[in-house]
């Protein structure tokens, strides 16, 4: 069908809408059934449904419940209940509920129950339920469920569902070039915008129900012929070990199936975009999205994954690895630099140049506090701004970076409470984690960069060495879900791997011909010439 | 999953070895070579290299012949107790020898980073991190050094680069006027500095089926390159303070490299960067020994069917294995502690001498042996 739209955009979420209901509504069941063994059978009557309706709604508020006629005798009474807001209550021509009861307000009374049966209202999106417990489930789900006089079954009607924000440019992962579209916390949104990116029927998106009160949706999105199995397999496991009250975001889900959780590093890479979401379905990967999280999460990943971003593949392979190398040595110096001038000037000053050594001292003069608590405090008081930045609203956002940075900056080195040397050592920190794509990978860093300063403050070069060793060993010691968190710097000829030239170095695309570990092994090929 | 089977590639074989056999025999040996042969020590390394070649082989041939590794073919071969007995004894070896590196590794880092810094705490942190290390196995410790070859090759040749600026070639030499004795002596010490290639008879256990020749030629060009690296650092050396200095120094590629002054740069000298390079290459040494003592100790004591190696929780290895590796690094602190203080060394390199090497020569060969009159 969405082949052959001139525009396809709209008729592909519309789809996804449509199939996403209906899962949606059968997961809802299972999960009904599950909570109650006994369940109340519809009945013909309209009276002792309605009842049933709203005792189990009582107190409320945001559930509307109508009572309407239908049939051209008006003689057939009807009973429609939806979840404010989510419906529309308008019951315009152009709403499905609108048009459902406007086609039964003009049925032979007789006729009803043979329309609803046969589905003969005009609408594709009709569900019918034969409980009452089902039909609230899928109520729940955002759409109206209409009850009809002499009908022994429910039928759950979609409309618009649940308010949510519209597809924006998202916050992070920036691009320069590439699409701005971002996921929004419409899961039905999420997968459509990847779906309309790899238009496969392999394209599948399999999904969860999580949280025993939230019903929370939870898609998993691959592509059949090149995911792993195993670890399809793994990550349902991993979502279904918990039972868990509510998923109120995908961030719950990552925790709770991380297997190495202790980990500063995350796991699971996240993504606010479609096409790094779309790009990882091509390359075997799996990509986690819950309902009410623009977040989508991405397995297998491992530290390659995080530096990359989506126009290293738009750009020129020069301008790619350039920004790339760019990236990895802001990663190090993220977490190292501030550790490296401490063991440095307090333990080391024989390999500085005297007029440089000079210039440090001199630079330290009046300062009361040791180089150590200086440089911890400054590293304290700019996570405080970046803290302070990112919760207020975007103008202040701004200018408390302005006055925190600038003002009280400039006054502390003029008060003498820190050297200007130890600001610029701050702020080039900064500056290298802000050049790291993903927020939570760049939080690593941010965290461990402490670790570093109070080892390389204790035991100079030795502590800072020992400090990244343990880093290292931790870092090589990490997997997710089975791959090694270095790759494709270690393991490359276990496994039949062949390296795709896309680490520090990305090769010209042509040279790209083969896809990441994470595809399966004989789907490892992504391009190749087409024969003359 | 699909990548977690406690095998490790050809390449981390190649790289893994690399790392076990520049770091000894690049910070202790050109001190003793010029001791005994000044610029003969030259020929020490190529004979002490041919010697290690031969070794490698007389290995490989066991290796192929073992079609597994050796404390498997030993439950085949041997009786239960003299299994035991000899897996304890190269357990025992292996802690003995990773004290000793945690000696020279801690003493080095003593002398050069931190000289304020008691011995026994630097030792503590170290041993506390290569057990953290050890913790991960085979593949974790593959992988650390797979990620810096390239560095610490690149920092290494960086070294040599700015240390050939320096050389007085008349310091270099003289050649052929060392007595044979002297340089089998200093070939001797290259082939101890080489006796962590023995670790490949345990190889075949990590490697796919099928890789086994593979595995040996990548653990021939690690020794080759090993052998190449420490003479070139032995003629740089002797290019910079001539046989009769260096052979006064305990540490002289540290030496060396806190004599070179840089002009017109940001940075003045690189020692404390260059002592990194030393850093990885013991805690790797360090890490090989303790890691086969663990293993080895945990095989003659817990014996076949008790292992813990197989035991994994979310917080990495079972609780057997964290046993044996606990009392694996406990025995070499108190080994390094023994050497540092009660100055044991020349009684370890007395037992290396007399019995350690000879057993490590032996014991492959005898093993097999009895395997094949039972068979």
């Amino acid at each position: 069908m969405y082949f052959s739209g001139k525009n396809g955009n709209p008729k592909v979420i519309e789809i996804a809408v449509c199939g996403y209901a209906c899962r949606q509504q059968k997961k809802c069941m299972q999960e009904t059934d599950r909570m109650s063994d006994a369940k109340t059978r519809i009945s013909t009557s309209l009276q002792v449904n309605m009842d049933a309706y709203q005792k189990l709604f009582s107190d409320c508020a945001d559930i509307k419940m109508r009572k309407m006629a239908l049939g051209q005798g008006r003689r057939r009474e009807c009973f429609v209940a939806y979840i404010e807001v989510s419906v529309s209550n308008m019951l315009l021509q152009t709403t499905a509920l609108g048009r459902a009861l406007s086609y039964l307000g003009e049925t032979e009374d007789a006729k009803i129950n043979e329309v609803l049966d046969k589905n003969a209202m005009g609408i594709s999106d009709v569900t019918p339920f034969m409980y009452i417990e089902d039909a609230a489930a899928g109520m729940l789900t955002g759409d109206a469920i209409l009850f009809v006089d002499g009908y022994d079954k429910a039928l759950k009607i979609a409309d618009k569902g649940y308010p949510g924000a519209m597809v924006q440019e998202p916050d992070s992962e920036k691009v320069i070039r590439g699409s701005k579209e971002g996921f929004t916390d419409s899961i039905k949104m999420n997968t459509a915008l990847i779906r309309k990116r790899v238009r496969s029927t392999r394209f599948k998106v399999k999904e969860i129900s999580q949280g025993l009160r939230s019903h929370t949706a939870v898609d998993l999105i691959y592509m059949e012929d090149l995911a792993q199995e195993s670890v399809i397999s793994e990550v349902e496991k991993r979502i279904e070990d918990y039972v868990i009250d509510g998923v109120l975001d995908s961030g719950v889900i990552e925790q709770l199936a991380e297997r190495k959780w202790y980990s500063p590093f995350p796991q699971f890479q996240t993504t606010q975009r479609p096409d790094r979401a779309a790009l990882a379905v091509l390359e075997g990967r799996v990509v986690v999205m819950s309902d009410n999280s623009p977040t989508a999460l991405i397995l297998p990943t491992d530290f390659n994954s995080f530096v990359k971003t989506s126009d290293d593949y738009y750009n020129r392979f020069e301008v790619a690895s350039f920004a790339r190398a760019l990236r990895f040595i802001a990663a190090f110096f993220a977490m190292s630099m501030p550790g490296l001038y401490l063991a440095v000037t307090n333990f080391h000053t024989q390999i500085l140049p005297t007029p440089l050594l000079l210039s440090f001292w001199e630079a330290r003069i009046g300062v009361p506090f040791p180089a150590a608590l200086e440089v911890i405090l400054m590293e304290l008081a700019f996570e405080l701004l970046r803290e302070a930045g990112v919760r207020l609203p975007g103008a202040m956002g701004n200018t408390i970076g302005i006055v925190g940075g600038l003002i009280i900056g400039q006054a502390a080195v003029d008060a003498n409470l820190v050297s200007p040397i130890v600001v610029i050592t701050v702020a080039f920190t900064a500056l290298c984690s802000f050049s790291i794509p993903n927020e939570e990978f760049a939080f690593a860093f941010r965290l461990l960069k402490f670790y570093i300063i109070v080892v390389s403050a204790w035991l100079g070069f030795f502590g800072f060495l020992l400090g990244l060793f343990t880093v290292l060993i931790h870092l090589s010691k990490l997997k997710s879900f089975g791959i090694p968190y270095l790759m494709p710097f270690v393991g490359a000829d276990l496994t039949g791997y062949k390296d795709q030239r896309d680490s520090i170095w990305r090769a010209p695309l042509r040279r790209m011909t083969h896809r990441p570990i994470y595809a399966r092994e004989e789907e490892r090929v992504k391009l190749r010439r087409k024969s003359r | 999953m699909f990548a977690s089977n406690n095998k490790v590639s050809v390449r981390q074989v190649y790289r893994l070895f690399v790392f076990d056999l520049i770091g000894m025999s690049t910070l202790v040996l050109p001190s003793r070579l010029a001791f005994f042969s000044e610029g003969d020590g030259l020929w020490a390394i190529g004979l002490g290299g041919l010697l290690a070649a031969l070794y490698l082989l007389y290995l490989g041939k066991i290796v192929v012949g073992m079609k597994t590794d050796f404390a498997a073919y030993m439950e085949r071969a041997l009786p239960a107790w003299l299994m035991r007995a000899f897996l304890a004894f190269l357990g025992l070896h292996a802690v003995l020898t990773a004290g000793f590196g945690a000696y020279i590794f801690s003493d080095v880092m003593k002398r050069g980073l931190v000289p304020e810094e008691s011995f026994s705490l630097i030792l503590f942190l170290i041993i506390l991190v290569s057990a953290y290390a050890v913790h991960g196995g085979i593949e974790s410790r593959s992988r650390i050094y797979e990620v810096l070859f390239w560095v610490i090759g690149i920092g290494l040749l960086v070294m040599f680069v700015i240390a050939s600026f320096d050389l007085q070639w008349d310091y270099i030499g003289p050649f052929f006027e060392s007595s044979p004795a002297s340089v089998a002596k200093g070939a001797m010490l290259v082939f101890f500095c080489c006796m962590p290639i023995f670790a490949v008879i345990f190889f075949p256990a990590y490697v796919e089926a099928g890789k086994e020749k593979k595995m040996l030629g990548a653990v021939f060009s690690a020794l080759v390159t090993a052998i190449a690296v420490l003479a070139v650092m032995y003629f740089i050396l002797l290019g910079s303070f001539g046989g009769g200095a260096l052979k006064t120094m305990r540490y002289p590629a540290v030496t060396l490299m806190s004599n070179i002054h840089l002009s017109s740069s940001f940075l003045k000298r690189f020692d404390a960067f260059m002592l990194g390079i030393w850093f990885f290459t013991l805690f790797a040494l360090l890490n090989l020994f303790l890691f086969y003592g663990t293993e080895l100790l945990m095989r003659a004591f817990m014996g076949k069917g008790k292992q813990a190696d197989k035991e994994e929780t979310d917080l990495g290895a079972g609780r057997g294995r964290i046993f044996w590796l606990g009392g694996a690094s406990v025995l070499t602190f108190a080994a390094a502690e023994l050497f540092y203080l009660a100055d044991w060394s020349m009684v370890y390199l007395n037992y290396i001498c007399y019995v350690g090497m000879p057993l490590l020569v032996l014991l492959p060969g005898v093993v097999y042996a009895a395997g094949k009159v039972k068979k």
